[in-house]
């Protein structure tokens, strides 16, 4: 198969099974298999207790599957070695819901920004100050010697984005990367997200509870219910002439201005 | 939802500027406000982070703690009182009745070790010394549509929609006049959501009470509230009916986040949205605090406007220069210049 045909990230049947407080079994995810391709985007929605973000860290490699298979470039992740794990995980990086809490406090922006380019040798002053003027923190070395609390929310989250550009990835997997940001600015973010894949190719995996984000910004989505995905296609064909009832009711129950 | 607009408010606000004490310095987290709330009506107030709307909600039960804070100007009149300068023990004695609260995350304001029931119980009491308590708490627990046996529960034994129906009984243990709901759903999956919300509906038509709906979430505030409050860094800076202020908004700050919240993209694939951050509180902005951000700024704006109203609309009023500069034409203009 030529390369260009091999998708970035595939899950095939894969199983998770947690056990609650009283030894209850709880079916996260319930043999699910997606793909997502070089530069596609993808959203997936849900509910709380939909088993989205179990996929989601699935898929980062920080919860082992109970059953199937995960493919990056077409090699198995179950079958690695540690090392060779860690080598192919570097091609995903997450961006957390909250940006404050997945930032350090007492680090400086230097300092976050170095742990996050790692041993690459690319965390210099200049390399990192232009990292930041790309994600629209500009002057970039102007922020080096800040703290988080320093930075406003949307600063914030455009600093966790420059962390998870900082390895190069393939795929960005963005757990509700918009619930902490405000309404106005939500905008800047989905166009720092959309200029970076322009610029970059990198596919995005977008877990969200958010169907007018998902419409926009996926080209395709994935509907999930207690550990299912219940509907996927074109994220316009699905948000707009949804099929299954769970997504109807998932809809209908987003309040909406008389205007839209 | 049209509340009588000749009766006497419940609350009054008035010119209202509200201070916190962070080490030496103090940082106006309100800082001019006016708000009016009739019986039976439902008002929206919706802002963003660092807009002073949870502030002043809390004001109107005296909830910002004193030692940290302070008002610095203004008035709040609860049903016909002054109550402005009250101290913590006044306060005590009116919380619940005639307004009463609830909040974004229930736990925070749940006692982990009472069962349910007996929480309930308390509320009732407060205000209603000789109430048949019993009866009064299954009559709760109906109206918010719970078993009774959720009476012999603990918090952590529900679930996060529970316990919001849990909160509101104890609010409306108290009897409120008006309930003030500070990002009541925000925690809660949509589905949860909508029941939340279409109790708190079926609860105000049947107990005549009013609602102060605080929320980031306009299409929330849009699809339950018939008059609606807009802040931004502290200020109202525009207030109408529900069909004004989200149909024809008239402040370029009101129209910008209309156009974020339906998260679309323009003719280039660009998403809508409003250059610029949200203020911080901390930050002192001379004259207009959305100037800034604002496609029309002109150089009046160095100067916070009074309130204007728009012509030939009952009661929507806008604190803009722009605005009152161009009175007739200022929608549309605004929207061609965003």
């Amino acid at each position: 198969m030529p390369q260009a045909e091999v998708p970035l990230l595939e899950l095939r049947g894969v199983v998770k099974t947690f056990r609650n407080a009283a030894g209850t079994p709880v079916h996260a995810v319930k043999d699910i298999s997606l793909t997502v391709g070089r530069g596609e985007i993808i959203a997936l929605v849900g509910e709380s207790g939909s088993g989205k973000s179990t996929l989601g860290r699935i898929a980062l490699g920080l919860i082992r599957p109970d059953k199937g298979e995960i493919r990056l470039n077409g090699r198995p992740l179950t079958e690695l070695s540690p090392q060779a794990f860690r080598d192919a995980r570097i091609a995903m990086q997450p961006i957390f819901q909250d940006a404050t809490a997945s930032l350090n406090p007492r680090r400086t922006v230097r300092e976050l920004m170095r742990q996050a380019f790692g041993r690459s040798g690319r965390g210099s002053d200049a390399g990192i100050a232009a990292l930041l003027d790309s994600v629209g923190l500009r002057p970039g070395s102007e922020y080096l010697p800040r703290l988080p609390h320093e930075l406003s929310g949307g600063q914030r989250q455009r600093l966790a984005i420059a962390r998870a550009l900082a390895i190069e990835p393939q795929l960005i997997i963005a757990d509700e990367p918009l619930s902490g940001a405000d309404v106005s600015i939500r905008g800047q973010v989905l166009n720092l997200l959309l200029d970076i894949k322009d610029a970059r190719n990198v596919a995005y995996l977008m877990i969200t509870h958010d169907i007018a984000v998902a419409r926009a910004f996926a080209d395709r989505v994935l509907v999930m219910m207690q550990g299912e995905i219940v509907e996927e296609g074109p994220s316009g064909e699905v948000l707009s002439n949804p099929r299954h009832d769970y997504t109807r009711r998932l809809i209908a129950a987003v309040p909406v201005l008389a205007r839209a | 939802m049209n509340g009588d607009q000749r009766a006497t408010p419940i609350v009054k606000v008035e010119g209202l500027r509200i201070s916190y004490l962070r080490g030496g310095n103090a940082v106006t987290a309100v800082k001019e406000a006016s708000l009016a709330i009739r019986p039976g009506e439902a008002v929206g107030l919706v802002g963003e982070s660092g807009s002073g709307k949870s502030t002043l909600a809390r004001s109107l039960l005296g909830l910002n703690p004193q030692s940290r804070s302070q008002i610095d100007a203004g008035s709040i009149v609860i049903a016909g009182t002054d109550v402005t300068r009250y101290g913590p023990s006044q306060w005590e004695k009116i919380r619940g009745r005639p307004v009463a609260m609830i909040f974004q995350d229930p736990l925070t304001y749940l006692n982990p070790v009472m069962r349910i029931g007996r929480q309930i119980a308390e509320s009732v009491r407060r205000h209603d010394r000789g109430a048949d308590v019993r009866a009064r708490v299954a009559e709760l627990l109906r109206l918010v549509k719970l078993p009774e046996a959720i009476a012999r529960a603990y918090p952590h034994e529900l679930s996060g929609g529970m316990r919001q129906r849990v909160l509101i009984a104890i609010a409306l243990g108290c009897r409120p006049k008006l309930l003030i709901a500070d990002e009541p759903t925000t925690a809660l999956d949509v589905t949860t959501q909508a029941e939340i919300m279409a109790l708190l509906a079926e609860l105000r038509e049947r107990l005549g009470m009013a609602m102060l709906l605080i929320s980031h979430d306009l299409g929330l505030v849009g699809s339950a509230c018939s008059r609606i409050y807009v802040m931004y860094a502290g200020y109202v800076i525009e207030n109408g009916s529900n069909g004004d202020v989200f149909i024809r908004p008239a402040h370029p700050y009101t129209k910008g986040l209309l156009l974020s919240a339906e998260v679309k993209r323009n003719a280039d694939g660009r998403f809508v949205t409003i250059g610029g951050d949200v203020p911080n509180p901390a930050t002192i902005v001379e004259g207009c605090p959305f100037r800034p951000r604002c496609p029309v700024a002109m150089d009046e704006c160095g100067t916070m406007p009074a309130f204007t109203p728009i012509p030939n609309r009952a009661a929507h009023e806008v604190r803009c220069w722009y605005v009152e500069r161009h009175p007739v034409i200022q929608a549309e203009e605004i929207h061609a210049a965003s």
